[in-house]
């Protein structure tokens, strides 16, 4: 392959990555970044057709227009990164073909940089990552090949006169060398990318995260999430069952799967869709563990389930905090940095006793849930009676205007059982055997849920659990539908368990007086089965899903806490916690008073006595290497030579110094000449000098 | 007070080494800032990462660059006889002292000040090879000028910066002025009218004398016997028949504040006389700081020519009269006198 042609090719390479890093962010449409490539792609054969001046000429003021188009989009769309970007791809796809000598080249490094940097800012993905190896290598690749095309240009175009046509040839033929690219290159390249990435991961890790920065959380877009605000339509999670963006990621020795985690109850239905209305919320107490209860009191948290949840960033806001059935607490780890920033995290709970998170938006979320798994004795349920409060009876059995035939339905269900939680039972029981899971069935828009119970008896989760709470409350029995999580595949690469969108689930729970809120799901299992697919697909999933949790905690969430956590691990000072969510993430006053202690403990004043003293030192020695070192002639400790190394230091200090190409002798007569009076001295000294070291009495 | 400085820091023998930016080096620092600021603005961690990245080109660029310049050498250029405002070729021998791994994209010219020089290049030098390259220096004008050594270049492997060492080794360059073509060459055929020719030294058969050697003599022409008894090198001197003999009589006195009338007569002088020299003529220079006497061929060239490189140009209030060319040129009389004046 001549040199041209593989120059050409790596800058491909590069402006591919470039693109792709922008095309993977989700921003923009495929055509943008695909029709960039393909010009590209054309430009490495057809480039010759684009050497003219007028064509040059041409472009410009097509790229000039194109701005002033892009900028009136811009202003009319409000959105100037959006279009600066497309602009920035623009003027790379029309660089691409006008490729023509080395500093053409360069801009088009530059382009492509410019790229990288906007793919910085709307792509945290993995993709990201992915790509940033490819192109550090072909960028350092096509760097060198370009300082080589200088070089190249240089000597071919000495003495040329522009426009001369064998100039132009003569160029053209040292461009199709192949001899260029040879072993010591490879090399030389080899090392130089290794150290790139070396000192791009150093200085990515010890740059302090200070600054204005420093108060920025590291977001990202925030993942759209139906089923989790205070208002859900009916028929929502289905839109979302075979989406397998993975929500939230759970580590707790205690957990099996399948994980059920609980999110936020509803309690209204007006025929359509489900409400919250007991959206009134109060700050939680935290105690000085930074733990905040559900319940009232700090009894301490025994028998309980601790679940480490590293939840990505849903959108909206506030942020609804999941655990297993039934979260009693909740914990964020602990950070001393954090009453610096801004906006602070703080826990409320609603009526209902549901937990939710403020704080800054689009990040994610790591914290501790703890939960009770009741262990409820069917027996006790059986005779917990129905003497309810009257504001729960008020709250959860009210019903919008149903069909006759619904209330029939639930009359018929309950028959013959005397107690609501045999009741539950009948109608759990009901539902696995008379209706099916099915994610695609439709039951229009009049009264979907009637049309599910009377007639086509197929649906999804939120069905079946809409119709368990309505039937449940015709018999006047208190009920709510809970919105979260069930499922989960445990991922072995990252040791957690994983919950996909399509793991979002919904069941019921039934107040029993004195037992208090109990879980059925009248959804048939079959749900479970259906959304898993083992096999090799599923383990690639899973390892690129741990691939990606690392890159989104110790690179795109990589923040001064982290790095202070490095710090006190390095000096021991701090138990190493990468495996564990939260410890990974807590910094208390005791670490970073420790880190301090021991930070000033070092012997800073040999630091800066070295720092002082190094550079002159290091000097000192690389001149001393430098300098070859002048053989002396002679034994040192011969009076006569001793006597001639006196007398040439005295003329030295008079301003009278021997040139390399003197004799001994020539220089004395030549000294001599000017200063009669020492002539005799000179001779009689430079002769006993040159008989003491070539003529040695032995 | 800055050249100084610089001369100290980058261009003694204690920091022989000068690191600049190029256009992209210069472009590539502006980003990294650029990038720095973003970053830690806006914490964005890939932005840190881009910012790594740049900031690793930079650094591995110096390293390399350094590493690229180590254990090769360039032989001292010597014998320059340039022409002011004609590129000068010169073959510069470049070595690379290294063991394992080549040198790329080398730049090499000599150093010498106020001219213009364009590199030799050399894209790729083996480890222990060596290799020739060409250079071309322009100088600007005659004269006198302090070469104060060797440059090796490189901008491997980035074209960010452009890392030169510099190779120690004074000497001095003498420029001749410009040969300008004479106006006036029809005076001459006057020559030709000549009733007699006088015998006069040149290129002939006949024994004509002795002198002493002059730089531009053929040293085969030296007498070895009588040199030696004699104490100095002197040559044979043969007679040539109907050789004219010529003075070029330059006035080198400046007639107005501005000396560029003076430059320009004495590149017409030059002119003159390599004009007459090679036409056979012998040809003797006198001017009102001195001269060279007559003589013919390729070593008279020389010597005229490098008198006209350092002759002065004297101010245009200068008292000094013509009349010292006539007295110079009567050394030789009977050779015509052609008067260059500015």
């Amino acid at each position: 392959m001549t040199f041209d042609r593989l120059h050409r090719i790596v800058t491909l390479g590069v402006i591919a990555c470039g693109l792709g890093a922008l095309h993977f962010s989700g921003e923009f449409p495929i055509w943008v970044s695909l029709s960039a490539f393909l010009v590209s792609v054309a430009g490495v054969k057809l480039h010759p057709w684009f050497k003219a001046n007028w064509i040059i000429r041409a472009a410009g003021v097509v790229t000039a227009i194109a701005g002033i188009a892009f900028l009136w989009l811009a202003i009319s769309d409000e959105d100037y990164l959006y279009w600066a970007i497309i602009f920035a791809i623009f003027l790379g796809a029309v660089k691409s073909l006008m490729l023509r000598n080395d500093a053409d080249f360069m801009q088009m490094y530059a382009l492509t940089f410019l790229h990288v940097m906007a793919a910085a800012v709307v792509n945290p993905g993995i993709s990201f990552g992915v790509l940033m190896f490819p192109y550090v290598i072909l960028l350092v690749l096509g760097l060198q090949l370009t300082n080589l095309r200088k070089g190249i240009q240089g000597q071919a175009l000495e003495g040329a006169k522009t426009g001369d046509l064998q100039t132009e040839r003569r160029l053209n033929l040292a461009l199709a060398r192949r001899d260029l690219i040879h072993g010591g290159f490879i090399s030389v390249t080899v090392g130089v990318t290794l150290s790139v990435f070396l000192i791009s991961l150093v200085f990515f890790f010890i740059f302090p995260r200070l600054g204005f920065g420093f108060f920025a959380q590291q977001s990202r877009r925030g993942m759209a999430m139906t089923g989790f605000s205070d208002q859900v339509n009916l028929g929502d999670f289905g839109n979302i069952a075979e989406d397998l963006q993975v929500v939230m990621r759970v580590k707790s020795p205690n957990a099996r799967l399948p994980l059920r985690m609980r999110g936020q109850s509803l309690d209204f239905y007006d025929g359509k869709s489900w409400k919250k209305t007991t959206h009134r919320r109060r700050p939680m107490v935290v105690d000085s563990d930074g733990i905040a209860r559900v319940g009232r009191g700090l009894d301490p948290l025994e028998g309980v389930v601790a679940q480490e949840i590293y939840l990505e960033p849903l959108a909206g806001s506030p942020r609804v905090l999941f655990g297993m059935s039934t979260p009693v607490a909740y914990q964020r780890p602990p950070n001393a940095l954090e009453a610096l920033r801004p906006k602070k995290w703080r826990f409320f709970r609603d009526l209902a006793g549901d937990v939710v998170l403020t704080g800054p938006d689009a990040v994610s979320i790591v914290y501790t849930a703890y939960s009770e798994v009741p262990d409820f004795n069917p027996q006790a349920l059986r005779v917990a009676g129905n003497h309810y409060d009257e504001r729960l009876l008020e709250l959860y059995t009210e019903l919008p205007p149903l069909n006759p035939l619904v209330e029939q339905l639930a009359s018929d269900v309950a028959a013959g059982q005397n107690n609501p939680y045999d009741i539950a039972q009948a109608i759990v029981s009901f539902f696995h055997k008379e209706f099916s899971y099915s994610l695609n069935s439709s039951h229009g828009d009049y009264d979907p849920l009637a049309d599910f119970l009377l007639n086509n008896r197929e649906g999804h989760c939120e069905y079946f659990a809409s119709g368990m709470v309505i039937l449940l409350r015709q018999l006047g029995i208190p009920v709510r539908i809970v919105n979260g999580f069930a499922g989960g595949i445990y991922n072995e690469y990252g040791d957690y368990f994983a919950l996909r969108k399509s793991d979002a689930h919904s069941w019921v729970e039934v107040y029993f007086p004195d037992n208090g809120w109990v879980t059925f799901d009248p959804t048939p299992p079959a749900f479970l089965t259906s959304r898993t697919s083992p096999g090799l697909l599923a383990s690639l999933m899973e390892a690129m899903d741990a691939v990606q949790l690392a890159w989104y905690r110790w690179v795109v969430e990589y923040n001064l806490e982290k790095q202070i956590s490095f710090l006190s691990a390095l000096f021991s000072l701090k138990k190493d916690n990468e495996n564990s969510f939260t410890g990974a993430n807590s910094l208390t006053r005791n670490d970073i008073r420790q880190l301090w202690y021991r930070l000033k403990a070092l012997p800073w004043g040999y630091f800066g006595l070295a720092l002082l003293l190094i550079p002159p030192l290091g000097i000192v020695f690389v001149r001393l290497l430098r300098t070859p070192k002048k053989k002396k002639l002679g034994d040192q400790r011969d009076p006569a030579v001793k006597a001639y190394n006196q007398l040439r230091r005295e003329l030295k200090s008079k301003g009278y110094i021997k040139a390399p190409t003197e004799t001994q002798l020539d220089f004395a007569k030549r000294v001599g000449a000017e200063n009669p009076e020492l002539y005799d001295h000179l001779m009689t000294t430079t002769w006993a000098y040159l008989e003491a070291v070539f003529n040695p009495k032995s | 007070m800055a050249n100084r400085l610089e001369d100290f820091v980058w261009r003694s023998d204690f920091f022989p080494r000068k690191l600049s930016f190029t256009k992209e080096g210069k472009a590539l620092v502006a980003i990294s800032i650029g990038l720095g600021i973003a970053a830690v603005n806006t914490g964005n961690n890939l932005l840190y990462l881009v910012f790594g990245i740049s900031l690793a080109l930079i650094i591995i660029s110096g390293l390399l660059s350094e590493a690229n310049l180590r254990g090769v050498l360039v032989k001292p250029v010597s014998g320059l006889r340039p022409i002011a405002g004609q590129p000068l070729s010169a073959v510069l021998t470049v070595t690379s002292n290294r063991t394992r791994f080549p040198a790329f994209s080398i730049e090499a010219w000599p150093l010498v000040e106020k001219a213009n020089s364009t590199p030799g290049r050399i894209l790729d030098l083996s480890p222990g090879t060596t290799v020739e390259t060409a250079c071309s220096l322009v100088f600007p004008k005659r004269g006198l000028y302090q070469m104060k050594g060797m440059v090796v270049a490189t901008e491997f492997p980035f074209s960010f910066f452009k890392k030169s060492l510099i190779i120690s080794s004074k000497s001095t360059v003498l420029v001749y002025p410009r040969l300008k073509k004479p106006a006036f060459t029809g005076a001459l055929v006057g020559f030709e009218g000549e009733d007699e020719s006088r015998p006069v030294a040149g290129r002939g058969v006949e024994f004509f004398g002795v002198r002493d050697f002059r730089q531009g003599d053929n040293p085969r022409r030296v007498l070895h016997r009588l040199s030696a008894s004699k104490q100095v090198p002197v040559v044979r001197e043969d007679e040539q028949l109907g050789v004219q003999s010529a003075w070029v009589a330059l006035v080198n006195r400046a007639t107005t504040k501005d000396e560029a009338d003076v430059e320009d007569a004495i590149e017409r002088a030059a002119g003159l006389a390599v004009y007459l020299i090679n036409q056979g003529r012998m040809v003797g220079l006198s001017t009102m700081s001195g001269g060279v006497p007559p003589g013919t061929g390729e070593g008279q060239v020389i010597r005229i020519l490098d008198f006209l490189a350092t002759v002065p140009v004297l101010p245009a209030n200068d008292k000094s009269p013509e009349s010292i060319i006539d007295s110079f040129a009567a050394q030789a009389p009977g050779a015509k006198l052609l008067w260059v004046r500015p």
